[in-house]
């Protein structure tokens, strides 16, 4: 069967069904937005290429699961499941050097001004982000990632973390204060609306 | 604190981090802006932390997207694969997860196991509950023992009438007579007491002879006759052996060991009130004094709650251990 619009609900129920085509359809869709998660929540490469993979195989597996509500939220739950896993599994194992792992997911904060020296700050304060947001605890950093980074609404981000929205925001608005006394530890990268 | 743990536990969110959230975020409502601006004018600090806060999300807001560096299309052989090598067991280690609901199922098991072996065992050692399926021995009891004047208003003692008295089995540590194999049979009193009887069991009067008072034994425990039988069954351990002497002289009451049984579990009243007769009602009378078996409720005592109590503390005892083992290996089976 071909589809030339992308109907999510005839695809999921495709999917049902076995149709692989109709799941990657939906995996073609999806996979910027959950790969992005999954390698802001575990910073290695290859393993949000791994982990990434392994939700769509596991979404395939469990698609008899998917009881409505936002299909997105509902790979996004899956995912960040495995990614916590993962960071548990590396807790566990101090021999694993989480340092080499590390990958900085994005090397400049956008910017419309041709600075150089601009830009030159804007790739600093990003790592600087960055590392305040490995301080975080998974929790705290997966909220800040769906909703601040990635823009979801607080309704996907909690559908997304199985938790209600009252505690999505509580755990924004506690990830935020910290975020925010991580990177005063470094002033001179801040812009100056940042700067005590 | 407490309107925080109450908020969250309805899924609330404070008010405060509502209006905060929303001012940082510039979708505040002006009842937002105005209850944070009440907060800023407390505490002056709090703006400029507001203000770095809305600087830091416009920053991440900046970030640069990210995409997929491949295509993660499946196929059926990477399903397939993946499925082999999912294990039941880690399927099982998967579904309790710490971050999953269930996750700590098996601990929670373990913990209600282990507070039930201790609430048994505290219930067995205050008596609150007991071995049930056992004969009891009445180590001491309550024998109320009425010295009510007969009709005529005046104390009468009486040596008793052997054809018509009440008899118990009474015994230290004596099963019943022997030769019996039924248990109940050999610990049924015989509701032909004598004289010898009532003092054999330590009623007697301050002149040795058998207390002509009327004399009630109440059980502590909930005691049981069988209507055609009479015999009884004791619950409890216990019975309290008690006096009433009322105008009565009293009588010198030993606590005796009783020990009686009976098969039936209906409750009982036994009054020995008159000599030689037994009424419709299974009351045996030895004229007086009068004597009267009273059930527990009656005599207003309690016996613990009646339980398989050592089958049922192994019981939680291994569901404990195997709730502990069942988690320990389930967390090991995740971690690897």
């Amino acid at each position: 069967m071909h589809l030339t619009e992308f109907d999510e609900p005839r695809l999921i129920q495709l999917t049902r069904d076995g149709d692989y085509d109709a799941f990657n359809r939906l995996v073609a869709v999806y996979q910027d937005a959950v790969f992005a998660v999954v390698l802001r929540t575990v910073r290695n490469r290859a393993t949000a290429e791994d982990i990434t993979q392994d939700t769509f195989i596991s979404a395939f597996r469990k698609i008899s699961s998917y009881r409505g509500g936002i299909f997105r939220a509902w790979l996004f739950r899956i995912a960040k499941n495995a990614s916590l896993d993962h960071l548990r599994k590396i807790a566990r194992r101090p021999e694993t050097s989480i340092d080499e792992d590390i990958v900085y997911f994005s090397e400049t904060v956008r910017d419309d001004s041709a600075d150089p020296l601009a830009d030159a700050l804007n790739a600093e304060l990003a790592r600087l982000i960055e590392h305040c947001l490995d301080g975080l605890s998974t929790e705290h950093r997966f909220a800040m990632v769906m909703v601040d980074v990635e823009g979801y609404q607080y309704e996907e981000a909690a559908e997304s973390m199985g938790i209600s929205i009252g505690t999505v925001k509580s755990r924004l608005n506690r990830a935020r204060a910290r975020m925010r006394d991580c990177v005063q530890q470094q002033p001179e990268l801040l812009p100056a609306s940042m700067r005590l | 604190m407490f309107r925080r743990a109450i908020n969250r536990l309805l899924g609330r969110t404070d008010p405060s981090i509502d209006a905060i959230n929303a001012y940082v975020e510039g979708t505040a409502s002006s009842d937002e802006v105005e209850f944070v601006e009440g907060m800023i004018s407390e505490n002056p600090a709090l703006e400029r932390d507001l203000a770095t806060q809305g600087a830091l999300l416009s920053v991440l807001n900046r970030i640069e997207k990210i995409e997929a560096p491949r295509s993660f299309a499946i196929t059926p052989e990477m399903v397939t694969a993946n499925r082999a090598s999912v294990s039941s067991l880690s399927r099982l280690a998967e579904f309790l997860a710490p971050q999953r609901k269930f996750a700590l199922a098996p601990a929670i098991l373990a913990g209600f196991a282990a507070l039930t072996v201790a609430l048994l065992t505290v219930g067995n050692i205050t008596g609150v509950v007991e071995q049930s399926g056992q004969v009891q021995t009445i180590s001491s009891g309550l024998i109320a023992e009425s010295a009510a004047a007969p009709a005529g208003g005046s104390e009468t003692r009486s040596s008793g009438d052997s054809s018509g008295s009440a008899e118990f089995s009474t015994s230290l540590g004596d099963a019943g007579p022997p030769g019996t194999d039924d248990p109940g049979a050999a610990l049924a009193p015989k509701l032909d007491p004598g004289p010898e009887d009532l003092a054999a069991a330590g009623i007697t009067g301050s002149d040795g002879s058998s207390e002509p008072a009327e004399t009630a034994l109440a059980p502590v425990a909930q005691a049981t006759q069988t209507p055609t039988d009479t015999t009884i069954a004791a619950k409890s351990s216990d019975l309290e052996l008690a006096r009433s002497t009322s105008g009565g002289t009293g009588s010198d009451i030993e606590n005796p060991l009783l020990e009686y049984a009976t098969s039936d579990e209906d409750q009982f009243e036994i009054l020995a009130v008159a000599p030689g007769s037994v009424d419709d009602d299974n009351r045996s009378t030895i004229g007086e004094p009068e004597i009267s078996f009273v059930p527990s409720a009656v005599a207003g005592t309690n016996d613990g709650i009646s339980l398989p109590l050592w089958q049922l503390q192994v019981a939680f005892a291994a569901l404990a251990i195997a709730a502990i083992g069942a988690w320990l290996g389930l967390r090991r089976g995740h971690r690897d």
